[in-house]
C-alpha cells in the first residue's frame, strides 16, 4: 500500500508517498528516503523509483519518495528549486519518514542528479550514514554543462520543431523554469570533495564505472567511508542523454529489481 | 471494447468513494489542494478554490506515461490556474502510472471507465461537483474522448494532440513538399520494407465511423469539445478543415472549438507555449463554463 500526503513548513508544503505494510509495526528498524533527480529526469524515471519504494514497502522496510519544493506536486515555482531548499527539504523527509515509518533510522537512495544535494546534505551530519547511488552524477561542473547542451539539441537538433525556430525564455532550461543560482551552486559541487561522516557507508549501483566514480570512492575511502559498487546489467543502460529519447520513459527493470533484493537485504551487497 | 456502464456501475456512483489514505491540505494562495488515495490504489491531488467552486470541475488525464503533475509540471500549473478561477481540478494517475498500484485484470477500456467514475466521484465529495471537464494530451485525449461518449456526466472535453484522420487532403499536403526530395522518398520506401511502429500505433483511437459517432453524440448531448492540434500531431493532422473531412459535421457544430498550432511541439517544451496552451484552456473554460472573474 501507499499514503500519499503534504509534509513541511507552512508555506512551504512538500508531496509525499509513504510505502509500506498495511501492520501497524513494521519489520524493519530503518526507513529508506528516495531522492528522485532533478529536471527532466525526474519525470522520466519517477515510475522506476516508485516501484523500488513500492516493493522496499511491501518487504516491511518504510520507504518514502517525495517532490522538492518547487518541483512534482509539491508547493512553489519551479524558479523556486535551489539547493539551499533541497537540503530543508532533505532535513524535513527524513524526519517525516522516521516519524510516519516509526522506526529509528533512515538509509538514503539518490538516482542521477540527487546524488549531488543528497551528499551535500549529508556532510553535515555528525553520525554515519548510510546511502545508495544509483548511477550517480557526481560532477555538478559537468552536470550543469550537459543538461545545456540537452537543451541546445532540444530546441535545435532533435526534431522537436518543424519548420521553425524557436528560443527559449531566460533563466529555462530542459522545460522548467531555473534559478541560475541552483545552477551555480550545483556547479561548484564535486562530491570527491564532500566530507562524509566518518564511518559512514556508500553503495554505488551503476552500469559502468568511470574516472569520476574512482576519484569518488578514492576520496571518501581516504575519509573513513566505505565504498562499494554493484554493476548492473549494461543490457538495459537507460539512454539519458540521447535527444530523441528525451521524452521517454526510463524504466529498467532488472536494476529496479537487483537494487530491491539489495535494499531489502534477499541479495547480499 | 465494451465502454457501456451497468447498472451497478450507476449505483455506485452514488455511493461516497472508498479513500484508502487521508488527506492533508496544503494551502496557497488562491487555492487549497489536499492529496488523496482513492478507488483501487490510485493517488492524485485536487485543487480547488478558497470559496465556492464551480458545479463543474476538471478531470486531468495522464498524458502517456507520464505522471499525473503533466509534462514539465504543466497539469499543476494548470490545476491551480482554473482553481484561481473557480475550478476545482483532480489530477490523478490512471493504474500503472505515477504513483498509483499497478493495475488489476479488468480489460482496458473497463479500467479507465471504472478509474475515471472513482475520480469524478472523489472531485464531487470534495469540492460539490456534479459535471466535469476531462483533459488529456495525447493518450489522455483517446481516454477522455472514449468516456466522454459514454458518460452523462461529461459536460466537456480538451483534447491535445487527440483524435483525427487522415484524409485525402492530409496526404496532398503531406506528401508533396517531400516528393521532389530523393532522400526523403528513398527513406519513406525503405521504411515501408521494414516499418517501425509510429506514435499512432500507440493510440486508442476507434474505426473512424464510430468516431464520428461518439462525436456527434456528444455533440447532441452538448457536450463542449475544446481540440488543440499541434505540430507534434503532424504525421496525422496538418490542417484546421481536416477535422470536419474526418470526423463529420458534428466537428464543425458550435459545441466544438479547434485551435491548430503547427509551430508547437507535442509536449509544449517551452515555456511560453505552455502559457499560451494554459490561457486558451482558461478562456475556453470561462466561455464555455462561466466561471466567475479570476
Amino acid at each position: 500500500m501507499s499514503a500519499p500526503f503534504f509534509f513541511g513548513a507552512p508555506g512551504r508544503n512538500l508531496f509525499g508517498l509513504l510505502h509500506g505494510r498495511e501492520e501497524t509495526h513494521p519489520a524493519s528498524k530503518h526507513a529508506l528516503l528516495l531522492c528522485a533527480p532533478l529536471l527532466q529526469d525526474g519525470i522520466r524515471s519517477h515510475r522506476a523509483l516508485w516501484s523500488l519504494a513500492q516493493t522496499v514497502g511491501e518487504f516491511g522496510i518504510p520507504a518514502l519518495t517525495f517532490d522538492w519544493y518547487g518541483t512534482g506536486d509539491s508547493g512553489g515555482q519551479d524558479v523556486e528549486l535551489t539547493l539551499p531548499g533541497m537540503l530543508d527539504d532533505l532535513d524535513r523527509a527524513s524526519a517525516e519518514v522516521l516519524r510516519r515509518g516509526e522506526v529509528s533510522s533512515v538509509q538514503f537512495l539518490a538516482l542521477r542528479s540527487a546524488a549531488l544535494p543528497l551528499l551535500a546534505a549529508l556532510e553535515r551530519r555528525v553520525d554515519p550514514v548510510e546511502i545508495v547511488l544509483w548511477d550517480p552524477q557526481l560532477d555538478g561542473a559537468k552536470l550543469v554543462a550537459s543538461w545545456k547542451e540537452q537543451h541546445r539539441q532540444q530546441l535545435n537538433g532533435s526534431g522537436r520543431y518543424v519548420n521553425v525556430v524557436h528560443e527559449s525564455d531566460n533563466n529555462e532550461l530542459l522545460g522548467f523554469g531555473v534559478n541560475d543560482a541552483l545552477l551555480d551552486a550545483l556547479a561548484a559541487l564535486d562530491a570527491a570533495h564532500i566530507r562524509l561522516p566518518r564511518g559512514s557507508r556508500v553503495r554505488m549501483a551503476v552500469w559502468e564505472m568511470d574516472d569520476d566514480l574512482d576519484r569518488f570512492a578514492r576520496e571518501q575511502r581516504a575519509g573513513g567511508v566505505s565504498v562499494e559498487a554493484v554493476l548492473l546489467d549494461e543490457g538495459e543502460r537507460p539512454e539519458w542523454n540521447v535527444p530523441s529519447r528525451f521524452g521517454g520513459q526510463v524504466f529498467p527493470r532488472r536494476a529496479v529489481a537487483q537494487l530491491a533484493q539489495r535494499m531489502t537485504a534477499q541479495v547480499p551487497w | 471494447m465494451n465502454l457501456q456502464l451497468d447498472e451497478k456501475a450507476l449505483e455506485n456512483r452514488l455511493e461516497p468513494v472508498p479513500a484508502r489514505a487521508s488527506s492533508i491540505a496544503s494551502t496557497q494562495e488562491g487555492f487549497v489542494e489536499t492529496a488523496h488515495g482513492f478507488g483501487e490504489g490510485l493517488v492524485g491531488v485536487v485543487t480547488r478554490p478558497r470559496g465556492a467552486a464551480s458545479k463543474i470541475g476538471v478531470l486531468l488525464l495522464n498524458a502517456g506515461l507520464t505522471r499525473h503533475t503533466g509534462p514539465f509540471r504543466m497539469h499543476v500549473e494548470l490545476a491551480q490556474k482554473l482553481a484561481a478561477r473557480g475550478f476545482a481540478v483532480l489530477r490523478f494517475d490512471q493504474s500503472g502510472l505515477g504513483d498509483s498500484a499497478v493495475p488489476g485484470k479488468a480489460a482496458a477500456g473497463e479500467r479507465r471507465q471504472r478509474e475515471t467514475d472513482a475520480a469524478m466521484r472523489l472531485l464531487a465529495q470534495e469540492a460539490g461537483v456534479e459535471r466535469f471537464v476531462l483533459c488529456g494530451l495525447c493518450s489522455g485525449a483517446d481516454d477522455a474522448f472514449h468516456v466522454g461518449a459514454v458518460d452523462a456526466r461529461v459536460a466537456g472535453a480538451i483534447l491535445l494532440d487527440g483524435v483525427a484522420y487522415p484524409t485525402p487532403g492530409f496526404w496532398v499536403r503531406h506528401a508533396l513538399p517531400r516528393v521532389l526530395d530523393f532522400g526523403k522518398v528513398l527513406r519513406f520506401l525503405m521504411s515501408r520494407r521494414n516499418p517501425a511502429p509510429s506514435l499512432s500505433d500507440f493510440r486508442d483511437w476507434p474505426e473512424r465511423a464510430k468516431a464520428r459517432g461518439m462525436l456527434a453524440e456528444m455533440v447532441a448531448r452538448d457536450v463542449r469539445v475544446l481540440f488543440v492540434f499541434t505540430g507534434g500531431a503532424y504525421h496525422y493532422f496538418n490542417h484546421r478543415a481536416q477535422l470536419g473531412a474526418s470526423l463529420g459535421r458534428a466537428a464543425q457544430e458550435k459545441q466544438v472549438s479547434l485551435d491548430f498550432w503547427p509551430e508547437y511541439d507535442h509536449t509544449f517544451f517551452l515555456r511560453k507555449h505552455r502559457r499560451v496552451l494554459l490561457k486558451r484552456i482558461a478562456a475556453w473554460m470561462d466561455s464555455e463554463f462561466g466561471a466567475k472573474t479570476p
